[in-house]
């Protein structure tokens, strides 16, 4: 039951943020800042003590074929996230 | 000391893969498994150590980046920490990567909360110098107000100070509001960064999860550590366990035989059934004989080669990218990329295989796993028995039989996804940087790992001997051939004595792969049984562990799985073979 609220959460979020620019909208090896992250506390969280928050220089470094996970460096981390994650991290 | 006291703990606390199982090793002696990925330790260690004259339990705990968990793992260590009590001499020791100073904080910022004296290691400290970070210790020691000491664990170099400073651990005087603001300028005052161009490193870290170069570096590492795994076990049969067996043991048993008269129930259950008049290591089925040769003289040569190259691939930190390599193909089976680390495990022993699957974040996922791994996965001990014995009859037959398994595996994945409600989280994992591995550090995992096998195999591979002859004299083997008879011969096409084999799986499973070996089974029916006795069941050890990680209920689930998997599968041999 939470689960599905939460779900249905995120979809909301990610209908408001379309139209945004996010991880899959740049080139490997690409360089920017994180404008937001959109999502349920607990992604947030996750995301922020892994050194993915507001503000912070992100640079793509690989993405798998065919919806797999994109990897990514923040500060001196390389951290692999799935494919719907990096949709919810909006870059400038 | 006084003995009514209690003893004062240290807890180490930090992220995942900052070497705080390194540290601890330092500390206590006691070596734990360390490993260049998140989540190496699930569970927690104990250990003392002595300062002065005064002796301290050291805790080593899994590693978790913050107080709200979501593994098991990270759930283990968050309910420690939440439960340390602020007693007399109980301490935290925040052990931070030094190359990641602003992320480990956030972990310090939380601990600092918890109002319990701190000192902090800043661990990795001459990675964090090769790689251009430069951080002002003291200035960090000022503002925080704990004690802070650079240390590199792998080396030992900087531990003594840490010790030293023990007794200066401190209530923390930092004080603040926004929790990342207060980080960002920690920072600003003590961290320098020195540009630095790509080392060779992080080049082929960036090619080994590149989309296209990926894959093909994957396969060519798996068959390089195949191969490599195969010459050592088969170097070590040809020019150390065989000449050992057949030139020092066998003429000491041939004696032993003629003293116990050559025939008899102790005779057979000491050095077994002669074969043409002469000791077969394999298929006498004696205590002294078998029970020796199949667990030193035929698997742990292979136990050997797979556990060196196993660690030495989790040293080096190449198994989270397999992770996210596979993450694609692992979300069709209903886990993600990472559940690669339990199976890999699992291949070595189910035992730490069904562990490691804590660092999964939901039950759906350790559920799918661990029952994957229990059915489809071989340990290496009863792996190295199949090739010992259907490898006689020449490639295809191994290959029917791992084919046979892969499918298995992947098939139950796919069902077990599409029937369990629910849907399996993304994956989420830190890439750790490639470490060249020290050969000095992986040789003491290689003899641990080693070591727990020879002590958990040879009594149990006793036991099972032991407990077969015993079942044999006592003709009970032939009375549950004769009930299971229309079930082992009927549905799988095997002979009845088979049943043996599979009583004595439940103890281990390569004595009773190896058990096979008498029955003169035909190629087919040495596959089928191969798959069976892989999948019915896991042995006792394996069945302890699942029974803990999993409850009662998933493990009477699980179970009935494996039942049904294993005579459906057998049964579908059986007519095809």
């Amino acid at each position: 039951m939470r689960d599905k609220l939460l779900n249905k959460r995120h979809k909301h979020h990610f209908q408001q943020h379309h139209g945004q620019k996010n991880i899959h909208d740049i080139k490997n090896g690409e360089s920017t800042k994180i404008k937001d992250i959109i999502g349920g506390r607990q992604f947030i969280n996750k995301a922020e003590s892994l050194g993915i928050r507001k503000g912070v220089q992100i640079t793509k470094v690989s993405s798998q074929i065919l919806h797999g996970p994109v990897t990514v460096k923040v500060g001196q981390t390389q951290i692999a996230l799935g494919h719907r994650m990096a949709n919810k991290i909006i870059v400038e | 000391m006084k003995n009514n006291e209690p003893m004062k703990k240290i807890l180490l606390v930090g992220n995942p893969n900052v070497g705080k199982s390194v540290v601890f090793s330092r500390l206590t002696g006691v070596h734990v498994v360390a490993s260049n990925y998140s989540g190496t330790t699930v569970e927690y260690t104990k250990g003392i150590m002595r300062i002065g004259t005064e002796r301290v339990e050291v805790l080593d705990i899994p590693g978790t980046y913050t107080l709200t968990p979501d593994s098991k793992a990270e759930q283990v260590a968050a309910e420690m920490i939440n439960n340390f009590k602020e007693e007399d001499g109980n301490i935290f020791v925040n052990v931070i990567d030094s190359t990641n100073l602003e992320r480990n904080l956030a972990l310090t910022t939380e601990l600092i909360k918890k109002n319990i004296p701190l000192v902090i290691c800043l661990n990795m400290w001459d990675e964090a110098n090769h790689t251009g970070v430069k951080i002002d210790a003291e200035k960090l020691e000022q503002i925080l107000g704990v004690p802070v000491v650079p240390t590199t664990g792998i080396t030992g170099e900087g531990i003594k100070h840490l010790v030293s400073h023990f007794d200066k651990a401190k209530l923390s005087s930092f004080s603040f509001k926004d929790k990342w603001k207060a980080i960002g300028e920690i920072i600003e005052e003590v961290q320098e960064l020195k540009h630095r161009h790509h080392t060779f490193a992080e080049r082929l870290g960036d090619a080994s999860i590149h989309h296209f170069w990926g894959i093909p570096i994957a396969l060519i590492i798996l068959y390089a550590a195949f191969t490599i795994i195969r010459f050592i076990g088969e170097s070590l049969i040809a020019y150390v366990m065989e000449p050992l067996f057949n030139n020092l043991w066998a003429p000491v048993m041939m004696k032993l035989s003629v003293l116990l008269g050559s025939d008899g129930v102790i005779h057979n259950i000491i050095i077994g059934k002669l074969v043409d008049g002469q000791i077969d290591f394999v298929e006498s089925l004696g205590l002294l004989t078998t029970g020796f040769f199949v667990p030193i003289g035929m698997v742990l040569p292979y136990i050997i080669g797979f556990y060196f190259i196993l660690s030495f691939l989790e040293d080096s930190g190449y198994l989270p990218r397999l992770g996210v390599l596979v993450d694609n193909m692992m979300h069709k089976l209903g886990i993600h990329g990472l559940a690669i680390v339990p199976m890999l495990l699992g291949l070595g022993c189910n035992v730490p295989g069904a562990m490691a699957a804590r660092i999964l974040e939901t039950k759906r996922e350790r559920f799918i796993a661990s029952t994957m791994m229990a059915i489809a996965v071989p340990c290496f001990a009863q792996l190295a028995m199949v090739v010992g014995l259907v490898g006689k009859h020449g490639a295809l037959a191994l290959s029917m039989v791992f084919g046979t398994l892969f499918i298995v595996w992947v098939l139950l994945g796919f069902f077990l996804n599409k029937i369990m409600k629910g849907e399996s989280p993304e994956i989420f994992i830190e890439i750790p940087p490639y470490r060249l591995p020290s050969f000095r550090v992986l040789m003491k995992k290689l003899w641990m790992r080693v070591f727990s096998f020879i002590k958990e195999a040879i009594p149990f591979m006793l036991l099972g001997v032991l407990f077969m002859n015993i079942l044999y004299a006592l003709h009970i083997i032939d009375f549950i051939g004769k009930i299971t008879e229309p079930i082992i011969t009927g549905i799988l096409g095997l002979p009845r004595e088979a049943v043996g084999a599979l009583i004595v799986g439940f103890l281990r499973k390569d004595v009773a792969i190896g058990m096979l070996s008498p029955l003169n089974m035909n190629m087919g029916q040495l596959v089928i049984a191969s798959v069976v006795l892989t999948m019915y069941f896991p042995c006792i050890a394996t069945f302890t562990v699942l029974l803990k990680e999993l409850g009662i209920k998933d493990m009477l689930k699980s179970s009935a799985i494996m039942v049904f998997a294993t005579l459906l599968v057998g049964g579908i041999m059986n007519i095809f073979i």
